[in-house]
């Protein structure tokens, strides 16, 4: 325990005293290793706001960029009090809760479609929520008593997701999809729940997406009904699909 | 003649849907809430995405913020009620359900900067307007996001406003071609009101219909991967392909290529919303002859422009404005930013 006591309205970086805001920093810059690249890095730091910013170490990459590790004091401050982050209200039930649920309240086998669509072909993500085998201690969908898990893997186009959903009569589709920094497959997302409406099956699916930006927030504006962002395992996903499915009366 | 007027003229429900996000959707949606203020037009006010959030959960960029009136009746999620500034007494909870809490109805007490983010079927949407309406609203906006149009379908909403923007792309004309094209599909024109009567009668199929109304229905459940199937069911009687849900690029180019007698049918689909084929190709299927009519034309009301890019780049305003109105000649063009 540290004997200062912290003011979490003014949080400043810790480094070997209480608020002396010592951070480390890295990059790297397209320009060739040299004293001037080192005081271009500093320069920079100094930019970003950091005080006092020192290049503790820097090497060549070759063809002409530099890597750099800097010290500097941030001269900034959180208010810790103030910060509010949404959290998933639903408590989410584990495998076996999951599979007593559809037993009571489905009263029949569900069918779950899951796909990476597009160009997309990450297919990490939908790996873990569906395959047999899990990921991190949680078993994936496959595995479910009760739920008939059909992973269409990488690069599924929309129109074949959609297909497929019609074929098996789904309940539930998750797709899964890195969204990228330049927002390339925002359009892609949104065009799936665009083809479920002019086949006229939007309000009987429960529609989730899932990757590493997506929140619920960002779900809201695509069309679906949940997001589940880094950290969700299938349990959390399938509380959400049996649960939705009771409460929006499509069992 | 002003957004609001054109608007308030034609339609009950208008939807504000865009060619992408960050088209000026909101800059459109709070002209047309201010001029319907100072005209005493009471609105209702929902979205099918999330509006009035300050910052842009994709960007990072600000973003407009919505102020309601007193008076104004509005559709939002449990969640936003809570961080909107304005005083909203809240006349009914929904059992519609969102990821940000169930859907909620409205009344603004004391004016003030609000989130919408409504309902997330556009079967709800319907259920959703008409219920603002009969409590007093005059004009229901509903205001689409990102690129979803899926609103604008005329059994939902009466006319849409179409919001474009130099962030599709840094080209202009090619801003100006993808616009083009949302604006064909949506307005394209309808069937003859006798073959409407009998296609919403008497099938709810995807249909063959010959020269003399007879209604051959087809054993497919979706046009998608089916073109083969459509196309070998056409015949020399064949006079329209009816088609209940989308039409996609691969069903239209599979008919064209396993019917010879494709020029001779015109395809029929319920409207423009269902259609998912890009300008190239829409060229392509238009050369070869290939005949697309609806069921509903989308009452596409007018263009907005917003010719700034959150990537930082942006467009000289009237030239923007002279071109697009240039190739939309039967449409007013405006410019929301200025």
């Amino acid at each position: 325990m540290a004997i200062e006591k912290v003011d979490l309205t003014k949080v400043k970086p810790y480094g070997d005293t209480l608020n002396d805001g010592m951070m480390q920093t890295a990059f790297t810059l397209p320009i060739p290793y040299g004293d001037e690249a080192k005081e271009a890095a500093r320069i920079l730091a100094k930019k970003m706001g950091l005080e006092d910013p020192e290049v503790v170490h820097y090497s060549d990459l070759g063809v002409g960029y530099t890597f750099f590790v800097l010290y500097g004091k941030c001269q900034h401050t959180v208010d810790f009090s103030k910060i509010e982050v949404p959290k998933v209200e639903v408590d989410s039930m584990d495998k076996y809760g999951v599979e007593d649920y559809i037993k009571e309240n489905v009263k029949r086998e569900i069918t779950v479609i899951g796909a990476c669509t597009g160009t997309d072909a990450h297919t990490v993500g939908i790996d873990a929520i569906m395959n047999m085998k899990g990921f991190d201690g949680h078993y994936g969908l496959e595995r479910y008593v009760g739920i008939n898990a059909i992973n269409m893997g990488s690069q599924v186009p929309n129109e074949e997701l959609v297909a497929k959903a019609i074929e098996l009569d789904a309940d539930a589709i998750l797709v899964s999809q890195i969204v990228t920094q330049k927002d390339v497959h925002i359009p892609n997302l949104t065009e799936l729940v665009e083809l479920l409406e002019a086949e006229g099956l939007r309000d009987n699916v429960v529609l989730t997406c899932g990757g590493p930006r997506i929140s619920h927030e960002l779900a809201k504006e695509l069309g679906y009904d949940a997001g589940f962002g880094t950290g969700s395992f299938a349990n959390d996903v399938a509380t959400f699909i049996v649960t939705e499915m009771v409460e929006r009366k499509l069992v | 003649m002003e957004l609001v007027d054109l608007v308030h003229q034609k339609c009950k429900i208008v939807s504000i849907i865009g060619m992408a996000k960050n088209a000026g959707k909101t800059v459109t949606l709070n002209r047309i809430i201010e001029d319907s203020y100072d005209r005493d037009i009471n609105l209702g006010i929902t979205s099918t995405g999330r509006d009035g959030e300050r910052i842009d959960v994709l960007t990072n960029t600000e973003k407009p913020a919505i102020y309601a009136f007193e008076g104004n009746i509005i559709a939002t999620t449990t969640g936003s009620i809570e961080i909107s500034d304005a005083t909203i007494e809240i006349i009914e909870i929904t059992d519609y359900r969102s990821p940000m809490g169930k859907i909620v109805l409205g009344r603004v007490i004391d004016g003030g900067y609000i989130e919408i983010a409504g309902p997330q079927t556009i079967k709800e949407m319907k259920v959703i307007s008409d219920r603002i309406l009969q409590l007093g609203a005059d004009l229901v906006l509903v205001d689409g996001s990102i690129n979803r149009i899926a609103v604008a379908d005329p059994n939902i909403t009466d006319g849409a406003v179409l919001a474009t923007g130099a962030v599709l792309s840094r080209s202009m004309d090619k801003v100006i071609e993808e616009t083009l094209h949302q604006k064909t599909l949506l307005g394209l024109p309808e069937v003859e009101e006798d073959l409407k009567g009998i296609l919403i009668d008497n099938t709810r199929d995807i249909s063959i219909i010959d020269k003399d109304f007879n209604i051959n229905r087809l054993n497919i459940k979706t046009s998608i991967n089916s073109g083969k199937v459509i196309a070998d069911n056409i015949d020399e009687n064949s006079k329209y392909v009816f088609m209940t849900g989308s039409l996609v690029t691969k069903t239209l180019k599979d008919i064209t290529e396993y019917s010879k007698l494709y020029k001779d049918v015109t395809i029929v689909v319920p409207d423009g919303t269902k259609i998912f084929v890009g300008p190239k190709d829409w060229l392509k299927f238009k050369k070869k002859g290939v005949k697309i009519k609806v069921l509903n034309t989308i009452n596409v009301i007018a263009i907005t422009l917003n010719p700034y890019s959150p990537l930082g780049y942006y467009f000289n305003p009237e030239e923007f404005k002279e071109k697009m109105s240039n190739y939309i000649k039967d449409l007013p063009v405006f410019d929301v930013m200025i």
